[in-house]
């Protein structure tokens, strides 16, 4: 049941997809997964209730219409949402030897590079809840990738260049709700590992110190929890643990990496990329742990999701056809019975 | 003053603008027109009729990759899960699961060694076997170094109306402070250097030594009269010194040019979409469709580089294979998936077009990265025991050579050198003994008798 994908020019911002040229996708077959998926028979149709059976559960779902945002192809990371939704900032490889922050504005479809100036290589946006402070990772010479904080406001830079080497990292940031400190990966002379620092780039504090692999942190919106991967017991799987690094729950089991976390509007719920079906898919799981859903599965790539503040949508970085585009999916109202 | 590509800065490597418009004069673009060895290739049967070689820029992480470690301690075995492949009691990382369902159809050595770790000297070391006892850069030029595999097996074959050896890459492959200087002719000279060519994401062509025919599609190539008309006003444009110079240089670059047009072997939209969409829109995909097209075409080697650097986050770096900082995150987001997809869909359009019988495809990078992880939570340089991927051309499928110790630090039995990868190239593309040492090359290297 593989549907083929929008073609042509189509851009689609919030507005319905025209079914002129842009065919259902088998993104929008959202279904419920009962810990085995290659268990589960399921039906689904495009924009009406759906009834699937499965040896496991009885499953009703709602499902919409996937939606492309951008139709370049080029090799995309990290999509945040912005401005209540109606702006999209990713990274994206530009040209052949720069990755840079790129504005994506719903409304038109229109794109403007966030940080037009220098030569530097950026990844991993992130802002502020009130809009105020930019997050992202600048390549550099001194350091590989500083992590820097653009204050709009006062129009002012903060860099925090890691310590250990020359080759030291530091990528992924999130802001925590009231703007003060940023959460981090850090590949540093402690190994990698999660931190945080304040909002220019001072008072390095860690949240883990392990010998394991740690990465990709995101903050729960009432700013209490951290989910992120870990090694430490295997391959990557999903912790969750307090903002001063206790209270350490592990969330996900897989012989395979569970990987860029980030949690919905609600808090109830995480969105994450795994690859334990042998390929990178999206999932669902509750904060407990409860409730694992599948969200995508296609043959190609689907990764780095990011909640729509409505909590009923996820944009992801999706391959089709060998191009990476963003894509709006519906991911609301699975209901286990 | 003329600007040729990327050739024109580099002067550590002693490759300057000048360099290059003199080594035009014995571009290697027709030496097979006029090689002395014309005669003897076409009488040689051999399985390989063409070399492609993967070059992943940089070493990438064979712990994981292709020789994951997921009984090691922590400090070693990385953060990646391990799959099964078609390959009986063999595991790859997660990242490969395209390959894994294709282990049948290519050996793996897992014993690698190199005998230097630097870039620029393991890297000329890996693609020309040299083997020094100081393992440094021999007289600090190209010409210490004796010629490459490509350059070795493009003069044994010396026929045909094509470049014999093709490096696709925006240019000299090397890191940030210069090129690899074994990557061409060596000692033998520049005339048989690799003919430099690069493909974008879109498969757009551009040739890194003619930078000078700006907007030049292969289409426009194939137009006589336009392609005269724009080297004449190239002419115009040089200034006195390098005049003399211009006539052997239009000439071979005409006629390489107007000879690969008619061949059509550059144009990749004559391919279907549906392969040139599976091949991903990134460089490295087109890349490897587009070296596929100049094999089909009978280049005897092609060499696809993943990125002209190895550096994959300083700035100006094309994102190799250099992750001495954030390895799991980068090989997780980006390089394992798309090697993972590019290699697969390259095996199976070489089978499809029923080359992969004809063609012998390696994969491989001048060293693999330290099993131990660093104090920053990542990989360095380790040469001392790596991956490479044979397919193809008189390869037997579906084996594993060598293996690696319990940490994969060190090869526990069967090391295989950079002498002997190059021996064995050359000996399943028909090269034997004899022929090696009429030229002078690779006379004592051992063939990797596991492979056949």
């Amino acid at each position: 049941m593989h549907h083929s994908f929008c073609s042509g020019d189509a851009f689609i911002g919030n507005a319905t997809c025209s079914t002129t040229f842009c065919e259902p996708s088998r993104q929008s077959e959202t279904w419920q997964v009962a810990c085995d998926v290659s268990g589960c028979r399921w039906l689904s149709l495009v924009g009406v209730l759906l009834i699937a059976l499965s040896p496991y559960d009885l499953v009703i779902l709602w499902a919409g219409e996937s939606q492309r945002l951008t139709d370049d192809g080029k090799l995309k990371f990290s999509p945040v949402f912005i401005r209540g939704g109606d702006e999209i900032i990713y990274s994206v490889h530009h040209q052949p030897k720069r990755v840079v922050l790129m504005r994506l504005k719903l409304s038109d479809g229109s794109r403007e590079l966030v940080l037009p100036d220098g030569t530097a290589s950026q990844f991993d946006p992130a802002y502020s809840r009130d809009g105020r402070f930019i997050g992202y990772a600048r390549s550099g010479h001194s350091v590989q990738l500083s992590l820097v904080i653009v204050d709009t406001e006062l129009e002012k830079e903060y860099a925090f260049d890691p310590p250990g080497t020359s080759r030291s990292t530091a990528r992924t940031p999130r802001f925590t709700p009231d703007g003060q400190r940023v959460i981090f990966t850090l590949n540093g002379s402690r190994g990698q590992q999660i931190a945080s620092v304040d909002w220019q780039g001072k008072d390095l504090r860690y949240l883990t110190e392990s010998s394991d692999i740690n990465a990709w942190p995101c903050l729960s919106p009432d700013g209490s929890r951290v989910v992120f991967s870990s090694s430490r017991n295997g391959a990557y799987n999903l912790y969750l643990m307090d903002l001063d690094g206790s209270n350490l729950v592990r969330l996900t089991r897989s012989s395979t990496s569970d990987m860029h976390a980030t949690w919905s509007p609600q808090g109830d719920r995480i969105a994450f990329t795994s690859s334990r079906n042998g390929n990178y898919e999206i999932y669902v799981i509750d904060r407990d742990g409860e409730n694992l859903q599948m969200v995508t599965d296609h043959p190609e790539r689907d990764d780095f999701p990011a909640w729509h503040p409505d909590g009923n949508h996820l944009v992801t970085v999706a391959e089709r056809k060998g191009r990476f585009d963003l894509y709006l999916i519906p991911v609301n109202t699975a209901v286990t019975k | 003053m003329l600007r040729i590509g990327n050739f024109r800065a580099v002067d550590c490597a002693g490759v300057t603008r000048r360099a290059f418009l003199q080594a035009g004069a014995t571009l290697p673009f027709l030496q097979g027109l006029q090689g002395p060895d014309q005669a003897r290739a076409a009488d040689e049967i051999h399985p390989a009729k063409s070399v492609m070689l993967i070059w992943l820029n940089g070493g990438p992480s064979h712990l994981d990759l292709f020789d994951p470690k997921p009984e090691a301690p922590v400090e070693f075995r990385g953060p990646f899960g391990t799959i099964g492949t078609r390959t009986a009691g063999i595991r790859f990382s997660e990242l490969l699961p395209q390959l894994a369902d294709r282990s049948d159809r290519f050996s793996l050595v897992r014993s690698n060694i190199n005998h230097h770790g630097g870039h620029r000297q393991a890297g000329s070391i890996g693609m020309c076997g040299y083997e020094a006892s100081d393992g440094g850069e021999p007289n600090g030029s190209p010409q210490g170094y004796p010629p490459s595999f490509g350059s070795i097996l493009a003069r044994h074959r010396g026929d045909g109306d094509l470049p014999s050896f093709i490096s696709l890459a925006r240019g000299p492959i090397g890191d940030l402070d210069g090129p690899m200087l074994g990557q061409g002719g060596g000692h033998w000279g520049p005339r048989y250097n690799p003919f430099l060519m690069s493909c974008n994401a879109e498969g757009e062509l551009s040739l890194p030594g003619l930078e000078l025919l700006a907007g030049m599609t292969p289409r426009r190539m194939t137009d006589r009269r336009l392609l005269l008309s724009e080297l004449d006003q190239l002419r115009r444009r040089l200034d006195v010194s390098d005049f003399e110079k211009w006539d052997t240089v239009q000439q071979q670059a005409y006629t390489l040019l107007t000879s690969l047009g008619k061949k059509s072997a550059l144009d990749l939209s004559r391919e279907s979409q549906a392969t040139r969409d599976s091949y991903g829109y990134t460089s490295f995909g087109q890349s490897c469709l587009l070296g596929c097209r100049l094999v089909e075409s009978g280049v005897p080697f092609v060499q696809v580089n993943w990125s002209q650097v190895v550096e994959v986050l300083f700035p100006n770096s094309d994102y190799g294979w250099d992750t001495h900082s954030d390895n799991f995150g980068l090989l997780a987001d980006w390089h394992g998936p798309l090697l993972d997809r590019v290699l697969s869909v390259l095996l199976d359009d070489l089978e499809q077009r029923g080359l992969l019988e004809t063609t012998l495809v390696v994969a491989m990078g001048e060293f693999g990265r330290t099993p131990r992880i660093n104090n920053i939570g990542s990989r360095d340089h380790w040469q001392h025991c790596y991956f490479s991927l044979w397919a193809g051309g008189g390869v037997k499928s579906g084996r594993i050579v060598g293996a690696s110790d319990a940490r994969g630090e060190h090869p526990d039995c069967d090391p295989v050198t950079p002498e002997m990868v190059g021996t064995t190239m050359m000996h399943l593309a028909g090269m034997g003994q004899q022929a090696r040492a009429e030229l002078g090359v690779l006379e004592d290297g051992q063939v990797i008798e596991g492979l056949l």
